[in-house]
């Protein structure tokens, strides 16, 4: 008779691959997991690499392999799989220790066999210097000329120039395509495609475009119909964007452009660098943000942006009452006309030391300005502002959004003590004198990040002074991380507690306190910033 | 034995169905719950199983086809509100609640019932146990994945195999 063992490894093995394989997909995404089944037995040796959707990890200590190792077992896998097509197929390294021949050879495979999402991380490239940026590298790995993956995700770091195809190409089945820390080959001579004839001319169905920190991305022109999302982060070498895409949804701009953006023709100056979109009449989203120290020109053909519900990523130079618009988020609130939902990156410049370094600064808050008035939903993330700039760039913000229904502030770290460096834009005797600010609609505030400062506390009684529809207002306390200093942490709390319930507010609510207890109630040490928080309602 | 069919179906009895597994025992089911497999929705909707006729279920023996159908009726209110949208978080919690204790069972019992929710085709009770299973090899060691699922330990010469293999995909055993 068998023992128990035995019976159950007979109702295992008894089992078809099919249900071998939908067991395996039920692990998920612990890639090694998956592999360490081989070794239950002779059949299971190789049940995993014949999966629909295979997935190939570098472990976090692959430092300690030997070089290469991992990349010989890529190579070992996919020749397992013969002329089997796979669903998906993610090789995630740690670090980039392929050579660009296996690389090559990967996207030949990927090209032929992958059906729906091809993921290849070639991890980090040793070599990082701080001081100066690296050299192109010298190899060159080109993208077949045809693929059938409906996603295409590749990290590709310094290993090798990425060249895309330079004959006819199709990628017929592509929706979405994710570029991430690549070299592109276009401006060497003799490079390939560029990014942008190869979006438009060989991926008709291509619905969504990522480009992360790409090197040598300095023209990007887009003529593509299918395009709904464009999401360009730490582009920093680009230098001219050109969309026209009839469908674009989202449009996220994110931390690129750099350097000088004019050049002197005879004594004009003259733009270098641009964004030009054209026809985009359903655009629903924008985020832009750039490293440049004056506004980057934006071109608005064939339509307006009055389509934009979401500023989902702006940024303000706010110095009190002066906005030096150096991103566009003035120029996109002023455009944006039926925008609902902002959330905002408030800049506090730095002083102005070369005269015309910088774009004039206008009056944010100049009487007879049009209000923003169609947002509801506000969100701000505020920078270390010195003493009070806090208070008069917050009150110069709220003043012109009269019908916010929800305001959030994240308060990244208060600056205590002076009001600023010499050179500061405004007069520090203006810092006191606030605008107006009235907000009848406003129902529920969250504030994170409090440490409960002067200027904090003077944001939440204008928050009530400026609102009788108030609702909701909840105050989540920074306490002092890391410090372990439980009593002063418990003073801390007790003394903004005091301080709240000391501002005058209206008599439909009142203050709370939620979170953990601090030490002196009942010895549990606070351990983050988000275990305390107030809620008055 | 069966319940007569209701023609009008609005306010006569449930119908039903008899399933009749390989060692000949017959289960009164009602056609919803039975309808769960997508093997049988088509023979009932074809007006098969009413009556004494019956449908031979050749490949579930009485003991597998007991669970599963226990599983079906369990699942089949939630299954005729086409997955369960309107559901309650109550009734959802509950369904996970019952999920969670059906599968907390013998080995040998899940390896038979996986294999039956394959031949009836029903997908929550497949991907219920597959799940069971993949729990069961997360995070664990070769030699726990095998002890874990009753494998005998290898022989030498199985081990010497696992070895090479183990050491051509390192990168699962760091």
């Amino acid at each position: 008779m068998d023992s128990t063992g035995g019976k159950i490894d007979d109702g295992l093995s008894a089992l078809p691959d099919d249900l071998l394989h939908l067991i395996l997909a039920s692990v998920g995404d612990d890639a090694a997991a998956v592999a360490r089944t081989s070794v239950l037995s002779r059949r299971w040796r190789h049940v995993w690499l014949h999966a629909q959707d295979l997935s190939l990890a570098e472990a976090d200590t692959a430092s300690r392999g030997a070089p290469g190792r991992f990349a010989r077992s890529v190579d070992r896998a996919l020749a397992h799989r013969g002329d089997a097509d796979v669903g998906s197929l993610k090789i995630v390294f740690r670090h980039c220790r392929a050579t660009p021949a296996q690389v090559t050879a990967w996207l030949r495979y990927a090209a032929r066999r992958v059906v729906t999402c091809f993921h290849l991380d070639l991890g980090v490239t040793a070599q990082t210097s701080e001081a100066a940026p690296p050299p192109p590298p010298a190899a060159v790995v080109e993208l077949p000329s045809h693929g059938r993956a409906a996603s295409v995700w590749l990290n590709f770091p310094a290993l090798a120039r990425l060249r895309l195809p330079t004959t006819a190409a199709t990628y017929d089945a592509l929706t979405k395509l994710t570029l991430v820390d690549a070299w592109f080959d276009e401006v060497a001579p003799g490079g390939g495609r560029s990014l942008g004839s190869f979006v438009s001319a060989c991926c008709p169905r291509l619905r969504v475009l990522n480009v992360g920190w790409p090197h040598g991305l300095r023209h990007l022109a887009l003529r593509t119909d299918s395009l709904e999302e464009l999401d360009l982060s730490g582009a920093y070498d680009l230098e001219t964007l050109d969309v026209d895409a009839p469908n674009l949804r989202l449009l996220s701009v994110h931390w690129c452009f750099s350097g000088p953006m004019f050049s002197r023709v005879g004594d004009r100056l003259v733009a270098t660098k641009w964004v030009r979109v054209s026809s985009a009449r359903w655009l629903e989203e924008v985020r832009m943000l750039t490293t440049l120290t004056r506004r980057i020109p934006v071109e608005i053909r064939g339509g307006d942006l009055t389509s934009v519900r979401r500023l989902s990523g702006i940024a303000l130079d706010l110095h009190g009452r002066h906005c030096v618009d150096r991103n566009n988020g003035l120029w996109l609130l002023r455009k944006c006309t039926r925008a609902e939902h902002v959330q905002v990156d408030l800049f506090d410049p730095v002083p102005i030391t070369y005269p015309g370094f910088y774009d004039v600064p206008v009056d944010f808050t100049a009487e007879g300005a049009a209000p923003f008035a169609s947002v509801r939903t506000l969100s701000v993330m505020t920078r270390p502002f010195y003493g009070r700039h806090f208070m008069a760039n917050l009150s110069s913000l709220l003043s012109r959004f009269p019908c916010l229904r929800s305001l959030g502030v994240d308060i990244f770290e208060d600056h205590q003590g002076n009001d600023g460096p010499s050179g500061c834009l405004c007069d520090i005797d203006e810092l006191d004198d606030h605008p107006n600010v009235s907000l009848t609609s406003l129902q529920d505030v969250k504030i994170i990040g409090f440490t409960g400062t002067e200027q904090e506390m003077s944001l939440v009684k204008l928050l009530f002074e400026s609102s009788s529809s108030l609702k909701i207002m909840t105050v989540s306390v920074m306490t002092a991380k890391g410090k372990n200093n439980d009593d002063a942490d418990g003073g801390l709390l007790e003394r903004i507690g005091r301080e709240l319930s000391n501002i005058p507010c209206n008599d439909r609510g009142r203050w709370h306190r939620e979170g953990k207890v601090h030490a002196a109630d009942g010895g549990c040490p606070p351990s983050s910033a988000q275990n305390f928080k107030f809620v008055w309602h | 034995m069966a319940a007569p069919e209701s023609g009008d179906g609005n306010n006569g009895a449930a119908r039903m169905v008899t399933l009749i597994s390989s060692d000949n025992t017959r289960f009164e089911v009602e056609a919803a719950a039975a309808s769960l497999s997508q093997t049988l929705q088509l023979t009932i909707l074809d007006g098969g199983g009413g009556g004494g006729d019956g449908i031979p279920l050749p490949n579930v023996d009485s003991a597998t086809l007991s669970k599963v159908l226990e599983y079906c009726i369990k699942h089949a209110p939630a299954a005729a509100n086409g997955g369960a949208p309107n559901a309650t978080a109550v009734d959802r919690a509950e369904l996970e609640r019952f999920d969670n204790e059906f599968v907390n069972i013998d080995q040998s019992v899940l390896y038979s019932l996986i294999m039956a929710a394959h031949n009836l085709e029903i997908e929550g009770l497949q991907s219920l146990v597959a799940k069971k299973v993949a729990d069961m090899i997360k995070g664990k060691s070769p030699m726990e994945i095998r002890r874990t699922l009753g494998f005998p330990d290898p022989t030498p010469e199985e081990q010497a195999e696992m070895n090479a293999h183990m050491l051509e995909y390192g990168w699962a055993y760091e």
